[in-house]
């Protein structure tokens, strides 16, 4: 188990190493002239290019990329040259935004699309028919859509939920519940379904098995069979999809964020992206990548657990 | 149905309500509602440092935290505000300012003429977006304690204006050089941030300073800045009650507003127009450009109406030809129509010059529709102009237009705040929007002799200069863009600002 861990970590650093340093290369290659657009329009070719200097642009693209990584090694990411805020400040800020979204899509994603899945293939009949209906009209319901029309129903015909904004859990559980009630709903639809299909396919293979009528053969109890040991046995696919939701989410609550104006890490890295803010897209990129990295080696081992030949694989 | 959804509703609120989480009133510590006024803007600042602090949607901001030495009015006029007057020498190359003796930073700093000093020196040293407004600076200096002298290597012609902008924005001379100023203003200003209630680049909020030495420019307890990247997301907080007032540029979202019964204010002066950018007046790109005759035929293929309306959806009647804008001397009502869509006159003057046609290449940009594109294509196409659009990145649109890359570009472009400004911009062989550094004799002579002249002779000489830009074709202006600012009049009153794209803070006021 310590070697498939070690192995895991070792990966994982080799990536948080690398994905920045690819988004570097990106970024600059295909960078414009960003002393211009910060200073705007109408500035002069002399104030474009002092500011360049002094952003440091004028040095080569190794020097650039060394003194970044050396400082980011020290724990400085810099500072945003559009907005002048420290980047571990914008990181501190928008991190919890996007995690409250992401975390708890997927725990609600993860309980709804367990049970619809699990009682889809084990019931089927109308049921399982149902489920299928309700799955492709997730798929086809687009997010943003849906999201506006929350936001019209809810914050604004019925004015029960804020229609923009974020509210941290230091400004009480309350606040915070209500802010993310409406982009979580807009975000859950579509993880629900598309985990509660993998659930609802993995679980029918398991009780298709040979153990599994032995069991019943047996007498065990309709309990303790699937929450034994068909769920452990679908568990592992069930697993990886939500890890890959909630990776996925961390992108995918872009469009949640400028929606309802969420200060969140999507949010800024699209803003950032598009500027040329170099210091805030790596630092994004950066613990987005730290976030990948831990929520994969918390899935392998959750597939470790689940399925014990996995560790040796 | 409907009693099924009214039950679930009254749910909802009834649980989260037990669980505390009702929106609440806001009132004060004594009880007394508080007045919050609270503004969406779709831009946050880049910088809260007076040096670095943009123009356009970030005065609001800026005006929050910091007084100006001047005060400009919503009409135009300047009044007092940290100087009590402003003289100039003979020469107009000396400013001399007598302070207030009666005014305090938000650090417990004393506003005198040694911070003065200190903020000239700070804000012309620097590399700021508007750093020009103090172009020239060559002593700065406190001759007494509440007055100081300024002089310059040339008189500027819009001084006045600029201390009522950034160059007049003072921060406590303690803040200045250090990096916190960037994100956390002090200021003299009627508002002071809250940093705890401030998200950067999201949610910037500003209380009431106690001892602000003007009270009248401080009608709210507390000012809060929302930000949005999404329009739509600005709109919906307007029709939510989150947000008293917001800029919108889209004509859905105009629409939208109206509909829902939110006022929106247009200005009485546009602030930029919509048009087509001849850079290469002397054709070392595209030679045929170099005939002042086929520039010309461009300005008379181009249908404006059709354009604006039909392209754009903008239906407001705004046609015009000039680059200064309505609210400045140089502008006059005779040239707003000096050209329109006439097609033959197009062909005469391109068969006088010459030329059978040419191929102009435009950059495009995601501001631009496809029917604008199609639209300029078709009418050049007219008078044997082969348009081709090249795609550019969005990043790189302005940098490769400023860089001299592109002969012609269509583009928006700001006609504000002074007509010195928009010369200092757009005219002289020096500046951003004269990438290939056209020069003109006549021109030249007229834009050198401004700064040594009375404000009539200024006058005369900015419509000058406008008749020459429209002769020349330098700039067509097409139409003028529209500008759109929603107030939910329930909760605040505002007037606009002459020249400004969004209202001055002091502009507010809570609703009666």
């Amino acid at each position: 188990m310590l070697t498939f861990l070690a192995k895991r970590i070792l990966s994982g650093l080799v990536l948080i190493a690398l994905i920045p340093s690819l988004a570097f290369v990106l970024m600059r290659a295909g960078s414009s002239d960003v002393a211009r657009q910060i200073l705007g329009q109408t500035a002069s070719e002399e104030q474009v290019a002092a500011r360049a200097a002094a952003l440091g642009l004028d040095r080569p693209l190794v020097s650039q990329y060394l003194d970044w990584a050396g400082r980011a090694l020290r724990g400085d990411l810099g500072v945003s040259w559009f907005t002048n805020e420290p980047v571990a400040q914008a990181m501190a800020t928008r991190v919890p935004a996007t995690l409250s979204l992401v975390i708890v899509t997927t725990i609600i994603a993860a309980v709804i699309a367990v049970a619809l899945g699990l009682a889809a293939a084990y019931y089927k009949g109308w049921l399982d028919r149902v489920l299928q209906v309700l799955s492709i009209a997730g798929f086809a319901l687009p997010g943003f859509w849906l999201a506006l029309m929350l936001v019209v129903w809810l914050a604004i015909d019925n004015p029960i939920f804020p229609a923009t904004g974020y509210a941290s859990i230091s400004d009480g559980i309350g606040a915070w519940a209500r802010s993310i009630t409406l982009p979580v709903t807009a975000l859950a639809v579509g993880a629900v379904t598309a985990t509660a299909q993998q659930v609802r396919g993995a679980v029918r293979d398991v009780l298709q098995q040979d153990w599994v009528r032995t069991l019943r053969a047996r007498g065990i109890s309709r309990g303790s069979l699937i929450f034994k040991h068909v769920l452990r046995s679908a568990g592992v696919a069930g697993l990886t999809v939500l890890g890959l939701q909630f990776i996925g989410l961390l992108g995918g609550a872009v469009f949640v964020e400028r929606l309802f104006a969420i200060p969140g890490m999507g949010q800024v890295l699209v803003t950032s992206t598009a500027q040329g803010d170099l210091p805030l897209v790596l630092g994004v990129v950066l613990v987005t990548t730290l976030i990948v990295v831990i929520v994969n080696l918390v899935i392998d081992l959750g597939v470790g657990f689940f399925n014990p030949k996995a560790r040796l694989s | 149905m409907a009693r099924w959804k009214t039950a679930g509703i009254v749910l909802l609120a009834g649980a989260l309500t037990v669980t505390g989480c009702s929106g609440g009133g806001d009132t004060g510590p004594s009880g007394d509602a508080e007045s919050v006024l609270s503004i969406g803007s779709t831009t946050a600042p880049q910088s809260w440092d007076p040096a670095d602090i943009g123009d356009a949607n970030y005065k609001p901001y800026a005006q929050a935290s910091y007084d100006t030495l001047i005060l400009r009015q919503p009409d135009g006029e300047y009044a007092p505000m940290l100087a009590k007057t402003w003289s100039f020498s003979d020469d107009n190359r000396t400013v001399t300012l007598e302070l207030r003796d009666d005014v305090t930073f938000s650090d417990g700093e004393e506003f005198n003429a040694e911070a003065v000093v200190a903020n000239f020196e700070h804000f012309s040293s620097g590399t700021g977006p508007l750093s020009t407004q103090l172009a020239g600076l060559e002593s700065a200096e406190a001759t007494g304690e509440f007055t100081v002298t300024a002089t310059f290597a040339e008189p500027i012609p819009d001084l006045v204006y600029n201390l009522s902008d950034a160059a007049g924005r003072m921060a406590s001379p303690a803040s200045l050089g250090s990096d916190s100023l960037a994100t956390v203003p002090v200021g003299s200003g009627p508002y002071v941030m809250s940093e705890a209630d401030t998200v950067q680049g999201s949610v910037y909020t500003l209380t009431a300073r106690e001892d602000y030495w003007n009270p009248e420019l401080q009608e709210f307890d507390e000012v809060e800045f929302r930000v949005f990247e999404d329009e739509s997301a600005l709109l919906n907080a307007l029709r939510s009650g989150q947000i008293d007032a917001g800029n919108l540029t889209n004509p859905d979202s105009v629409q939208n507003a109206t509909a829902a019964g939110y006022t929106i204010l247009k200005p009485e002066a546009h602030i930029s127009w919509f048009g087509l950018i001849l850079f290469d007046r002397d054709g070392t790109m595209v030679p045929e450009l170099a005939d002042p005759l086929v520039r010309e035929a461009l300005a008379w293929a181009i249908d404006r109406e059709t354009l604006a309306s039909v392209t754009l959806g903008i239906d407001d009647g705004s046609i015009d030809t000039q680059m200064f804008n309505e609210g400045s001397p140089a502008w006059s009502s005779e040239l707003a129509g000096t050209y329109h869509y006439d097609v033959d006159k197009a062909k005469a003057l391109m068969a006088e010059a010459g030329v059978d046609g040419f191929t102009l290449t435009l950059p495009a940009s995601g501001l631009f529709t496809q029917g604008m594109m199609t639209g300029v294509q078709n009418n050049l196409a007219e008078i044997g102009v082969d348009v081709v659009w090249e795609d550019v990145p969005a990043q790189a649109f302005i940098s490769d237009m400023l860089g001299g890359t592109y002969a012609a570009s269509v583009m928006v472009l700001g006609a504000v705040p002074t007509d010195w400004s928009v010369v200092q911009n757009y005219l002289t062989p020096t500046s951003a929007w004269n990438p290939l550094g056209t020069t003109n004799d006549e021109l030249q002579a007229l834009i050198d002799a401004i700064p040594g002249q009375n404000d009539t002779e200024r006058e005369a000489s900015y419509r000058d200069i406008n008749q020459f830009v429209i002769d020349n074709n330098w700039f067509q202006p097409w139409f003028w863009a529209e500008e759109n600012f929603a107030v939910n009049e329930d909760a605040v009153q505002v007037e606009l600002q002459l020249q400004q794209n969004v209202p001055s803070i002091y502009n507010y006021s809570p609703a009666v």
